[in-house]
């Protein structure tokens, strides 16, 4: 071999030798963080967009959805003009001069401009090509039916986290966790997807409230509030048999889409948060107890005649003095010697234990935040007027969504159900995940006990009861008046103007499909509770009736129409 | 004497052919790559379009729930075609039978 071959051999061996070197250091000996220099350079990070489940009626109508908006950012150091374009900026959205100028000179590098604009907003910003401003991908909670139903829905903030009512209660199943995903891009920075979903969607809630019924509890109060102009009004609408709440209704209320500007007072739900002494809607506690203790029978006779009792040296006094009055008089007239009458033959002991039987001084277990138990005292704590008071709604506190429950229970036959709010859970793309169970509940009332229960309250909407304002042309309905002092903050004492007037019932009587409160907070002009409250039962159950297709009670089991389907005739009945 | 082995045109064809070969591999590799790319960049732009899709989506299901809220209804059916809410009392209810076929009502049985 010549030596100029040999030369060349060694050169080009050693040539080898480094390139063999090199890429050594570089495949084996430096791998980790060369590998991760690269990752770096043709992947991005970014985020997986997180977006909260829809609401849904118990038809499926959205209560609340989500809106694809931008947010509005900049790092200020590389904004050219600040005062150029905070100009621009306040020009397109609106938005404060001084206030854009501010952020455009702050010395972070992250600045929120704006959240959430709207697309049409976004889109014409963009179209500017103002230089340090950026857009982030943003999910708005839209509310599309606005106020209806508040209360429940409740609404979620600007980072989309819970804020009230179902957002809050439900929030682990409205929202996914997020996280990180790598994309590939080019070298231009164009992204190179492998087919992945960006965002994450949580499940959706389906609820037990009917939108139909719901606006028209709304639309009633809402009436009622106005006309007597009173503090505050709640309705609740309940299935007596599953205690499904179909509808559920405040006033004041709030749009769910400008929660902001609307005071707390109005975002109070105040049928599970409120509670006030319900007056002659407890009377059935006393009513219940003795016939179910057997001390009484549906035409036992109180004597009312004096139209007053005292207890423990305090006088309680009818409205109406009244003469004798039987067991379905007592409850009728709503009489407060009647009921007292019932309550001492009972003694603290058992009247607490009825009182606590129906669910009273206890929380319903609704799934909605912020529910309050009320307040029933141990009978030792009792004083020697409080068997009196007790036995027409004094001395104890409840919630309006507490007295619709007891009864609801009549309604049902005796048992206890526990109010709920939440139907269904389903997966974003519709597949039933979960449905609510229904607890199985223990009687708290005897079949007996019901019926005479039920016969009398029925007598308070006829002629001659306290209540002929709810009574309904083609059902009957079964109900009960409450009218109840307030405590004046000021004295400390029962005050003269502040009443509590409220309807508490169910309809129809003999088969109910719905059952309902009224309770409506101050009311001037009237007070009592068949002149304030028992219309507006009157007014929703009338139109509730209607929507859910309930016949008239004269229709029922009558043949009244032929129908001819498909060349078979047949009769219907009801 | 000395016999050389017979060498054959497969013998002096393998050579080129397996620089053909090997380009060959080259060039799909490289190509099935660059397919592979184009189409990682098709999905990308079609993922893009399938989020504006969804955007729009969102946009129209919130202002359908809007528009067809009882409320709005309401508003159309009472103030602008005059309707109300029907007496109950006055309701004749028809519940139908069978399938999906035509069928009529009539008052005749009426009692």
């Amino acid at each position: 071999m010549s030596s100029r071959a040999v030369v060349l051999n060694t050169a080009v061996l050693f040539f080898f030798a480094i390139v063999v070197f090199r890429l050594a250091d570089r495949m084996l000996l430096n791998y980790g963080s060369l590998s991760e220099r690269a990752k770096s350079q043709h992947l991005k990070k970014t985020d997986i967009q997180v977006r909260r489940g829809a609401i849904y009626d118990r038809k499926g109508r959205e209560l609340a959805v989500n809106l694809e908006v931008e947010s509005l950012y900049c790092n200020p150091r590389d904004v050219g003009s600040p005062e150029e374009t905070a100009s621009l900026i306040s020009g397109v959205t609106g938005m404060e001069y001084s206030s854009v100028l501010g952020r455009l000179k702050s010395a972070e590098r992250f600045v929120w401009l704006e959240r959430k604009l709207n697309t049409e907003t976004a889109d014409r910003l963009r179209d500017k090509g103002v230089k340090g401003i950026g857009f982030y991908p943003d999910a708005k909670r839209f509310y599309p039916k606005g106020s209806l139903a508040s209360h429940i829905v409740g609404f979620a903030g600007i980072d989309n986290q819970p804020l009230e009512g179902v957002e809050l209660q439900y929030d682990s199943t409205l929202r996914n966790k997020g996280g990180m995903l790598y994309v590939s891009r080019d070298a231009a920075g164009r992204p190179l997807s492998e087919g992945m979903e960006f965002e994450s969607n949580g499940n959706a809630v389906v609820l037990t409230i009917d939108e139909g019924l719901q606006h028209i509890a709304e639309k009633e109060l809402e009436g009622a509030w106005r006309k007597w102009n009173a503090s505050g009004g709640s309705v609740i609408m309940m299935d007596p048999y599953t205690g499904e709440v179909l509808a559920l209704a405040n006033r004041p209320t709030y749009d769910l889409n400008s929660y902001g500007g609307s005071s707390a007072s109005a975002r109070r739900n105040r049928a599970i948060t409120d509670t006030y002494e319900p007056g002659s809607t407890f009377k059935i506690v006393a009513a219940a107890a003795s016939l179910q203790e057997g001390l009484a029978e549906p035409d036992t006779k109180f004597d009312c005649s004096k139209g007053y009792i005292e207890v423990g040296g305090k006088r309680i006094e009818d409205v109406h003095r009244s003469g004798v009055l039987t067991f379905k008089e007592v409850v009728q007239k709503s009489s407060n010697v009647g009921a007292v009458t019932m309550g001492l033959r009972l003694g603290p002991e058992r009247l607490h234990e009825y009182a606590d039987r129906l669910g009273f001084g206890h929380k319903t277990g609704i799934d909605l935040p912020g529910e309050v138990s009320g307040l029933l005292k141990s009978p030792k704590k009792w004083s020697g007027t409080s068997i009196g008071a007790v036995s027409i709604g004094y001395e104890i506190s409840v919630t309006p969504l507490q007295m619709l429950r007891a009864y609801a229970a009549i309604a049902n036959g005796g048992r206890l159900v526990t109010p709920h709010v939440i139907k269904e859970i389903r997966s974003p793309e519709g597949r039933l995940i979960s449905r609510y169970k229904l607890a199985s509940s223990t009687p708290v009332l005897s079949k007996e006990t019901v019926t005479a229960l039920m016969d009398a309250l029925m007598a308070v909407t006829e002629e001659g009861g306290t209540a002929s304002s709810a009574a309904l042309q083609g059902s009957v309905v079964a109900g009960k008046t409450g009218t109840a002092r307030l405590i004046d903050k000021n004295t400390g004492r029962y005050s003269t103007r502040d009443y509590v007037s409220s309807f508490v019932g169910f309809v129809p009587a003999d088969r109910p499909r719905i059952a309902m409160i009224v309770t409506v907070f101050e009311p001037r002009g009237a007070i009592y509770g068949g002149v304030v409250a028992a219309p507006v039962f009157k007014g929703i159950a009338e139109k509730a009736l209607g929507y859910l297709n309930v016949p008239v009670d004269e229709m029922r089991g009558k043949e009244v129409l032929v129908v001819r389907s498909g060349g078979n005739e047949s009769k219907e009945s009801y | 004497m000395i016999y050389g082995r017979k060498r054959g045109i497969l013998f002096f064809s393998v050579k080129p052919l397996l620089v053909v070969f090997f380009l060959l591999g080259c060039f799909l590799t490289v190509w099935l790559r660059s397919n592979i790319t184009a189409v990682e960049y098709a999905i990308g732009d079609l993922e893009g379009e399938k989020m504006e899709v969804l955007k729009e989506t969102k946009t129209l299901v919130a202002e359908r729930a809007e528009t067809l809220s009882i409320l709005e209804v309401e508003e159309v059916a009472v103030k602008g075609l005059g309707l109300d809410f029907a007496d109950r009392a006055k309701v004749v209810k028809v519940r139908r039978q069978g399938g999906n076929v035509p069928y009529e009502v009539s008052f005749r049985a009426k009692h």
